[in-house]
């Protein structure tokens, strides 16, 4: 159970004025690569048994180059209040809200290499296409994927990627 | 001459002479003769009686050996009835348990085909499956190692080709 409301709204307004937003949606993109790829971030920001001054410091000495001060504030907002655990729903609800206020879908493309303007704005234009709606794309760099990409967007996927070949391949020869 | 060789008449002799056969003459068929009859009689009797007898006994034994002849042949037959049931019903025994075993035989083999159909179908899925799983790790090792800047460009170009043919998201 959430020990604190959280009022997104006034969050999307703040860090609108800020003009941070499209930062801070790039960091929650950033922030959930980052915990699907790598073994110890989930199990030891999102383990209610740790305590919260150990999380804060775990935080900080991982994150304090690569997320947004504002992105970093939130988290640590979270850690404090005991809520980090809730984050996955927090931050879906954040990134749905923004598309119904902005009448947008986020898109997020991993990457092997980052895209060029030119591939970004295709990919952009295409998405918008099958989307019917304006499309924020962010674009990460994943490690897990050898070439091609895969496209995320609230809660689907396609994937272009060549694991996703060699899955395929993998499926045909050892089925 | 003794009186013997006297071929002279002797009144006297003769007279002493059929006196004397009178008398043994009378000795012999009143007092000897019926003694001897009847013992004879008797003797007849008893020999009669005893040839009856063992007529009897021939005939009676005659009987018992055709009877017991007879026994003989009924126990032949019934013997040759027994063996030849017997041999039959070990016949048809061995039969039966000849077709069990085969039976069991054939299932026993059906059996071994399907496990060993099995053990060869799992063997290839493994095989298969491991020649896969090595095939598509040594792709992916070749992939990551030697996909040049270039070329990841060029792949990323060209599923953004396959993205515009795609008519539903």
């Amino acid at each position: 159970m959430l020990n604190y409301s959280y009022n997104l709204q006034e969050l999307i307004l703040a860090l609108e004025t800020a003009g941070e937003l499209d930062l801070f949606i790039g960091d929650v993109f950033r922030f959930n690569l980052a915990c699907d790829e790598n073994y110890g971030i989930k199990e030891i920001l999102f383990d209610e048994h740790i305590a919260p001054d150990s999380k804060r410091d775990y935080f900080r000495k991982t994150f304090e180059t690569v997320l947004s001060a504002g992105f970093q504030r939130f988290i640590l907002q979270l850690i404090e209040n005991n809520d980090l655990h809730f984050y996955e729903q927090i931050s879906a609800k954040f990134v749905r809200l923004i598309g119904q206020e902005r009448n947008a879908s986020f898109v997020e493309a991993l990457s092997a290499v980052e895209l060029s303007a030119a591939q970004q704005e295709t990919l952009r234009s295409e998405m918008e296409r099958l989307l019917k709606s304006k499309v924020y794309l962010h674009n990460n760099v994943s490690k897990r994927i050898l070439g091609g990409l895969i496209i995320k967007s609230g809660g689907k996927m396609l994937d272009f990627s060549l694991q996703a070949g060699l899955d395929k391949l993998k499926t045909v020869l050892a089925p | 001459m003794t009186p013997a060789f006297d071929l002279s008449f002797n009144p006297a002799v003769v007279f002493w002479t059929l006196i004397s056969f009178g008398v043994v003459y009378y000795v012999i068929s009143g007092k000897v003769y019926p003694v001897l009859n009847k013992l004879m009689s008797e003797r007849a009797d008893k020999i009669a009686r005893d040839l009856n007898e063992a007529e009897t006994k021939r005939r009676t034994a005659d009987e018992l050996a055709k009877q017991a002849e007879a026994r003989l042949q009924n126990i032949r037959l019934e013997e040759r009835r027994i063996l030849s049931e017997a041999q039959e019903k070990a016949r048809r025994s061995a039969a039966e348990q000849t077709a069990e075993y085969l039976a069991e035989f054939q299932r026993l083999r059906l059996s071994k085909e399907d496990d060993l159909r099995k053990i060869e179908a799992d063997f290839y899925k493994n095989f298969e499956a491991q020649i896969g799983g090595i095939l598509s790790a040594a792709c992916e090792k070749i992939i990551r190692c030697d996909l040049p800047p270039e070329l990841q460009q060029k792949i990323l170009n060209e599923r953004l080709a396959e993205l515009k043919k795609i008519k539903e998201f």
